[in-house]
């Protein structure tokens, strides 16, 4: 695939997760429920551009999408809509969650657009099992956390308006309550996957497997911050809306360690990011 | 002791532990922009380190016993029969029999994956052993991998070692560059590594690794106890013992003969960044009357890579060299040809290269992987398969009905009716139509 056709394809997503935003956020202003269920239809549709995108582009530079902001961060995206999609196969009403995790993905992606796309060659430090077990744990994990945090919102919006007939529509707050519980659980178990892949990757390449290198440092940040949500949550009974705030709380510390601590640091971490 | 005890095993204070050591983690990559390892050495982190690590361990044992409580704890039918009387979480009603129906909801449970046993009349069942387990099987291993980690930390070595060519090195405070040792590590450890060979332009994994030093790590004996090429993300491991490359460069190997005898030296050029050139290293020679020592310079000729002659540049003065780089002596010398210099006489004996070499010496690498490797399973096994326990009877006072309690661990909403709709199902399947 060219490149091209690779900017092409990733466009067409870009616009159909936009319209999967506005037809979600459509559907939870005017409670509609054939609105929501467009919006999912919408960014079920955009996967489909956005999968032949990546792929395209992984069989024409040699290697997986985790070399360079664009290829990061556009795969963090797909896979946080692919969560979203499987929790909204399970229960068809938690998709109204997409009008919170659509329009973040959305503009994640687009603003990723704007970032160069040029490719950056494996190193023979890149060549490594222990990477790609790293990055796609990354990925799932970010995917479930932001899942998470979107269920969150929904939750504590219909906490403000639960008389609203669209909130009424959803599935009962204990079982969004135990969602969120149940991503939040599964992002934490994925990020100690990523965080031991990589510290097995940093000892095989530079024979150390932690060096307080800012990336590092704040993947644990944000671990430790999940172990506190899971704490409170499991042995203080935390639930319902102090444990929703606990969840969103949480997520800027993954945030920022998957992305913005490559922006803010220099660090061996970041160079593989940005391509400095 | 007991109020230790209570501050350890405090849930609440776990929890500021876990917020603090996060906070401090936070704080120090915004304050320190040079030494990010910095502030992990200060007393107030390793104080932190050290109380997270004990209320780990308090959490660990508070775990066990719970686990262990659960293991030994016995049904007691009539106390089970009683709450189900008065407080069943639902009521299945059926036609059935009730030995057929109790038959048939044992089978519902063993379908939902739980253990069955049957005690005058009421079925008791239970799942999630792993879950019993999996919180105290990752809080010891947290607690472990605390204390594995701060015993490699004092025990470990690391630091960088460049090995000419063909030559070898033993694992000695004084082969090394920038040795980073713990206060108990072994100041003798008993290997040496060597480098027969530098393979320069090596293939593997479908890559060019670029110059590739051969590693041999040997026993005091002289015994080869691991060989092979070191490259990015395949170091060589014999033990305890690691050998990653680091960098090559070239290397001049030379004689000094003083009136005090003969020595050999190796003189290791690094490249610039760019790999462009050498930086220039030399030596000192001390005078014997006490006088001002001579500093010899080594450097390639102007204008020449190592590719392209086998000569070098020595510069020597008295006193030191200026800072121009023009010294008292100079000459472009090839391997044989000596120089002489105030008080002694130079021969470049061959012209080489050398690898530089991480060599890390830690038993605590593989540990701590497995101890965080059973910390997440453990922690996947609490989340993911809580104990679950489910009672049920057909009462004879109320022979049509199934009544049922369900206990869920962690809350789950829709386990009471998972179990309702399998003896539903059961139930319905066994009904006459």
């Amino acid at each position: 695939m060219s490149a091209t056709t690779e900017v092409i394809m990733m466009w067409a997503a870009v616009g159909l997760y936009a319209a999967s935003s506005i037809v979600l956020v459509l559907g939870i202003v005017f409670g509609s429920d054939r609105s929501t269920l467009m919006g999912l239809y919408l960014a079920a549709a955009g996967v489909l551009p956005h999968v032949v995108a990546i792929a395209g582009r992984w069989e024409r530079v040699g290697h997986g999408p985790y070399l360079g902001f664009y290829e990061v961060v556009s795969t963090y995206v797909l896979s946080s809509i692919l969560v979203f999609i499987g929790v909204s196969l399970k229960y068809r009403r938690l998709a109204a969650a997409g009008a919170v995790v659509m329009p973040i993905a959305f503009l994640v992606l687009g603003a990723a657009m704007f970032t160069p796309k040029s490719v950056l060659p494996i190193t023979p430090m890149l060549a490594s099992f222990w990477l790609t077990l790293h990055v796609t744990f990354a990925k799932l994990s970010y995917g479930s956390l932001l899942t998470a945090f979107g269920l969150a919102v929904l939750y504590l919006l219909r906490e403000r308006r639960p008389d609203s007939a669209f909130m009424m529509r959803l599935p009962d707050q204990s079982i969004i309550d135990d969602f969120v519980f149940k991503l939040v659980a599964i992002g934490f178990v994925f990020l100690g996957i990523m965080i031991a892949a990589g510290a097995v990757w940093a000892n095989e390449s530079w024979g150390r497997y932690w060096g307080w290198d800012p990336i590092e440092t704040w993947s644990l940040i944000s671990w430790l911050c999940y172990a506190l949500v899971l704490h409170l949550r499991l042995t203080m009974g935390w639930r319902g809306k102090r444990f929703m705030w606990a969840a969103m709380a949480a997520l800027p510390t993954v945030v920022f360690a998957l992305v913005g601590v490559a922006i803010v640091y220099e660090s061996v971490h970041g160079a593989y990011l940005t391509g400095a | 002791m007991r109020r230790v005890w209570r501050v350890l095993r405090s849930r609440k204070v776990a929890a500021l532990t876990i917020g603090a050591f996060a906070v401090y983690a936070m704080i120090s990559t915004m304050v320190v922009s040079e030494d990010y390892a910095a502030p992990y050495g200060s007393p107030l982190f390793l104080a932190l380190a050290g109380f997270l690590a004990l209320s780990t361990a308090a959490c660990a044992w508070e775990r066990t016993l719970s686990a262990l409580s659960d293991f030994r704890r016995v049904d007691d039918a009539g106390r089970q029969l009683a709450l189900l009387r008065e407080r069943p979480t639902f009521v299945v009603s059926t036609s059935l029999e009730p030995d057929v129906a109790t038959s048939v909801t044992a089978d519902a449970f063993r379908r939902l994956g739980l253990s069955v046993k049957a005690s005058d009349g009421v079925l008791a069942a239970h799942g999630g052993l792993l879950g019993r387990i999996g919180s105290a099987v990752f809080h010891w291993s947290l607690t472990l991998l605390f204390v594995v980690i701060c015993a490699g930390e004092l025990t470990q070595s690391v630091g960088y070692m460049r090995i000419i060519e063909g030559g070898a090195r033993e694992a000695v405070p004084e082969s090394y560059t920038g040795l980073d040792a713990g206060p108990l590590a072994s100041k003798a450890p008993g290997f040496s590594i060597a480098v027969p060979g530098i393979d320069m332009d090596y293939q593997a994994r479908g890559l060019d690794q670029g110059p590739t030093p051969i590693v041999e790590v040997r026993s005091s004996d002289g015994d080869i106890m691991a060989r092979g090429h070191a490259y990015p993300n395949h170091p060589v491991r014999a033990g305890t013992v690691t050998v990653h490359p680091n960098d090559y460069g070239l290397a001049v190997v030379v004689e000094v003969a003083t009136q005090s005898g003969v020595e050999s030296a190796d003189i290791f050029l690094e490249y610039t960044e760019d790999r462009s050139a050498v930086v220039p290293n030399g030596f000192e020679i001390q005078s014997p009357d006490g006088s001002a020592p001579t500093r010899v310079l080594f450097e390639l000729p102007e204008n020449r890579s190592d590719d392209q002659g086998p000569a070098v540049s020595v510069r020597a003065g008295v006193g030191g060299l200026s800072s121009e780089g023009s010294g008292a002596l100079h000459a472009i010398l090839e391997p044989g040809e000596t120089m002489s210099l105030p008080g002694a006489i130079l021969t470049i004996d061959r012209l080489t290269r050398y690898a530089k070499l991480t060599v890390v010496n830690d038993w605590s690498v593989l540990p701590i992987y497995v101890l965080f490797g059973t910390a997440l399973i453990g922690l996947t096994a609490a989340l993911w398969a809580p104990p679950r326990r489910c009672w049920a009877a057909c009462l004879e006072e109320d022979p049509a009905c199934i009544r049922v309690r369900v206990s869920h661990r962690r809350g789950d909403p829709v386990f009471a009716d998972r179990v309702a709709s399998a003896i539903s199902r059961s139930t319905s399947d066994k009904e006459p139509k």
